[in-house]
Formats: C-alpha cells, structure tokens, sequence
C-alpha cells in the first residue's frame, strides 16, 4: 500500500524479535536507522501539509 | 424486473415467510430506505435506479444489522446486488448477521453499472430478477500503478488533502460495524484537526478494511471532497487477492485468511 | 405473526447550518438510531458533512434542553416560559434605558427558520432600536 501511494516501501519495516533477544533488537534497530538516514529525509515531514493545503 | 421482485415479496410476506422486507421506495419525489410488511403497498418499491443505474444504493445490510440486533427472532429478507450479497456473506463470518434469520432477493446490475463499478461479480449468488451482466474491467488502480512514484505520491497527498474528515465513508460503509473505532479514537486521531493526518488517516481505514471491503463503492458516493477511496480498497483487495487468493464475500462461509487465528484457538 | 415493527427512515433537513442537506432518519420504535444522507437530494448528492452525520445523537440526547433556564444566586434553575420571559423582557428594558440600545447584541440562530430570524431582527430594530444583530452561520 505505501508503494501503492508512492512511498518508498524500505521506510517501513517489521521484523520478529523475542522479548528474550535484546542485542537483536538493538542490532534491529540501529540497522533500520542507518537506512533510514541514508534514505535521507521522509516526504512526510512535519510541515507537507501546510504547503499542501 | 420490479415486477418480479414485487411478487417475490409479496409471495414471501404472505406466507409468513419473513417479517419484513428491507429496500428501497420512491417517496416525496426521492428513494428511501424501506422496511415493507405484511399488507403494505408495494406499488412505490424501488430497485435502487433513479436517473441512471445504481445511483441511489444505500447500505441496506447496515440497516438490517440495526433491525436483527432488535428484533433477533424475526427474519428479514433484504435486496442484495452483487456487492450486497458478498457484504451478507462476510457479515455473516462476522457474527453480525444469522444466515438463518435472512432472505436474499436477488438483482443483477447492467453493464454499465458493471462497468463504472468495474466490478468483479455484478450479480448475487442467488439471481431472484435481472439478467448477469459482463464483469467490469478493472482500470483505476492499473491507473495509478501506471505512474512513476513520486507521481503517486502527490497524486494520492492531493486527494487526501481535500479531506474534511466527516467519516462519512465509515458511517456510510456496510461493512464498518465495529464499537469502538480507531479513527475516533482521540489518542490515535486528533481532534480539532482538518484534515487529518495524511496519508496515516486514509491508510488506517484501508488496512481496517482488509477481508472487509466488498467493493459497493458507497464510500466514494458519500465522500463530499471527491476522493477515490474505491480505489484505494480496491487495491487492498487485489493484494489480497495475489496474496492470499481470497476475495471478501466471493465464497460463502469463506474468512479473511487473516481472522483465521480462531480456528487455531479451537474457537469456532 | 405479531404487530408491524415500527420502523421508518424519515426525510427531513439538515438543521446545523443554511445548506439545507437532507437526509433520512432512521427511525425504530420512536426512537431516532441513525442518519443517512439522502442520496436523490440535488443539495447534497448523498453526502454530508461531520455535523450531519450525527444528527440523529442531539435530537433525543438526554442532555436537551427541554424549558428555560434561569440563573438564580449563581446557580442555573429551570423556571416557566412566563417567568423566563418576563425576567428577559424587563433586563431588556432596564438595559436599554440605563445605557442606550445600542449596548444590547442579538445573535440568531441557523438552526431556526428565516421567519423566525426575520423576526428576530425586526424586533433588534424596530422594537430595541439597533443594529447589533448577527447569526451563527457567519461566525
Ligand atoms: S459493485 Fe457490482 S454488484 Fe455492486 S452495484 Fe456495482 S456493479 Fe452492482
Ligand atoms: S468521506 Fe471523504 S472527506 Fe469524509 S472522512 Fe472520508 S475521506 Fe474524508
Ligand atoms: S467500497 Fe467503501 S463502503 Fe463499500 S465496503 Fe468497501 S470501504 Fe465499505
């Protein structure tokens, strides 16, 4: 759906991780930011709307 | 084919058969709701068609939700259309409706009613009246599939934007029975806020609607900004479709493959 | 087979703003459950805005006011239109006379017919003698 709307689908992840598996959570989720930063700014930043409407 | 319709309830309500019939009935120079018993006039029945085919559907099954929640005993026969019947059929996976306590009175949908739905199935499982009439061609979503992404992503941010958040397209939606609704929840949508946040706003009630959406296309009637909502469901059920074979109300007694989770709790 | 139910959709207008929407209330033993806009209306073509929808909650809501009420030693009291009226028409008088017409305001209400709004400005103008008259429409 988010392709669908033409949002890059690699900004949203999910991913399984036990409550029993911490650093894999960590990894998951220091992993996820440093794509994200390389994916550079959201399009839905804080002020699309008001230029929008 | 009115004709037809008129006798088949007039056969049903005289034979005790079912306590009412819920359709439509062209009053004050408009088409309503309608709740016919035994004894009443069924000369101003109405099939639902006022200056072209279909443009004055209402979410009858939302209606005999509210009738059978009152008056769980009776049984009602009710005007389906294709998209009825598939709404019946998921309702009763629900548990919101008891097939035993409803009687489906069949009509087909003409082609170009078919068309402009680009629907799948325009008529029930059980045609009382009408003729079927060739599936419509799907074209919207291939539309905005056809479109490079930065293209969809202003194209959908447009439409969403024009939302006056009036939920309609839930209020109207036959298949929107749930209690307690995310997007009036004020924690999850804020209150005060036009339009709401988008695109989480529209994306929200698009994955509620999965397993749900049976395709009626009533949301984007009553949607006052014009937005095309049908085509965003639309989409979620071809997901669901290439995903998991499934279509929402093609096969009685079906599930969403995704409420599955009950058969494995062993509940029924 | 028992008595008929008593179920109706009702077409009536909107009451919130000066559109003029219609709709159909669903009606079930007297009891008003539910709101459909009315889809062969040419003012609002099956659509409605977040007011209309929930019409049908305001009109038997048990918060409704139901007859005036007047506040006394700080405290809202219900009393009789006669008394009500008469507590309204004599402040009116005294306001009027102490500092003039024009530091009385009327505002009026959409949710009244254009008669009654007639009425109303008529009697700003003619019968207090100003012009401070407005509607909710515009605010
Ligand atoms: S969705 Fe299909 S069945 Fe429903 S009104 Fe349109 S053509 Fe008819
Ligand atoms: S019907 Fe249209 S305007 Fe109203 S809440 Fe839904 S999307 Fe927004
Ligand atoms: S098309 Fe719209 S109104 Fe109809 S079932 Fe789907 S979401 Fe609900």
């Amino acid at each position: 759906m988010l392709k669908f709307s033409g949002i890059d689908e690699a900004r949203l992840k999910a991913s399984w991780v036990s409550s029993a598996e911490a650093p894999e959570l960590v990894h998951e989720f220091t992993s996820f930011i440093k794509e994200l930063r390389e994916l550079g700014p959201s399009p839905l930043r804080a002020d699309y709307r008001r230029e929008l409407v | 084919m009115i004709d037809v319709i008129r006798d088949k309830v007039k056969e049903l309500l005289d034979s005790g058969e079912i306590k009412g019939f819920l359709g439509l009935v062209r009053k004050n120079g408009h088409i309503a709701p309608h709740l016919f018993q035994k004894g009443d006039d069924l000369g101003a029945m109405s099939l639902g068609d006022d200056k072209v085919a279909g443009d004055a559907r209402y979410p009858l099954n939302k209606f005999l939700i509210n009738l059978a929640k009152a008056y769980p005993e009776e049984t009602f026969a009710v005007l389906v259309r294709g998209c009825d019947d598939r709404g019946l059929q998921t309702l009763y996976t629900w548990n919101q409706l008891n097939p035993k306590k409803v009687v489906p009175v069949g009509i087909t949908c003409p082609q170009e009613l078919a068309d402009a739905c680009e629907c799948l199935k325009p008529f029930p499982a059980v045609i009382t009246a009408g003729e079927c009439a060739q599936p419509g061609t799907p074209r919207s979503v291939a539309a905005v599939d056809a479109l490079v992404m930065s293209e969809r992503f202003s194209y959908w941010m447009d439409e969403f934007v024009k939302c006056i958040k009036c939920y309609g397209c839930s209020n109207v939606c036959p298949m929107c029975f749930c209690n307690e609704c995310t997007l009036k929840c004020d924690d999850l949508v804020k209150g005060g806020e036009l339009p709401p946040e988008i695109p989480v706003f529209h994306h929200t009630r698009a994955m509620h609607m999965v397993g749900r959406c049976i395709d009626c296309g009533l949301c984007e009637e009553a949607c006052p900004s014009n937005i095309p909502l049908r085509t965003l469901y639309k989409k979620v059920g071809s997901i669901m479709e290439e995903q998991f074979d499934f279509t929402t109300g093609a096969v009685r007694g079906q599930r969403s493959p995704l409420n599955k989770i009950d058969f494995a709790e062993g509940r029924k | 087979m028992g008595a008929p139910i008593n179920y109706r959709t009702v077409l009536t207008t909107c009451t919130y703003c000066g559109c003029g929407c219609n709709f159909f209330l669903e009606v079930l033993d007297g009891k008003v459950i539910g709101t459909i806009p009315c889809k062969t209306s040419p003012v609002n073509e099956g659509k409605l805005c977040i007011k209309g929808w929930n019409v049908h909650e305001f009109v038997q809501h048990e918060k409704r006011l139901k007859t005036p009420l007047l506040r006394k030693n700080g405290k809202l009291e219900e009393v009789s239109w006669d008394e009500a009226l008469d507590f309204t028409a004599t402040r009116l008088r005294q306001i009027k006379e102490s500092s003039g017409p024009d530091s009385i305001g009327f505002l009026t209400s959409a949710k009244v017919t254009n008669e009654e709004n007639y009425l109303l400005q008529k009697f700003a103008r003619a019968a207090v003698g100003t012009n401070n008259i407005d509607h909710c429409a515009r605010l």
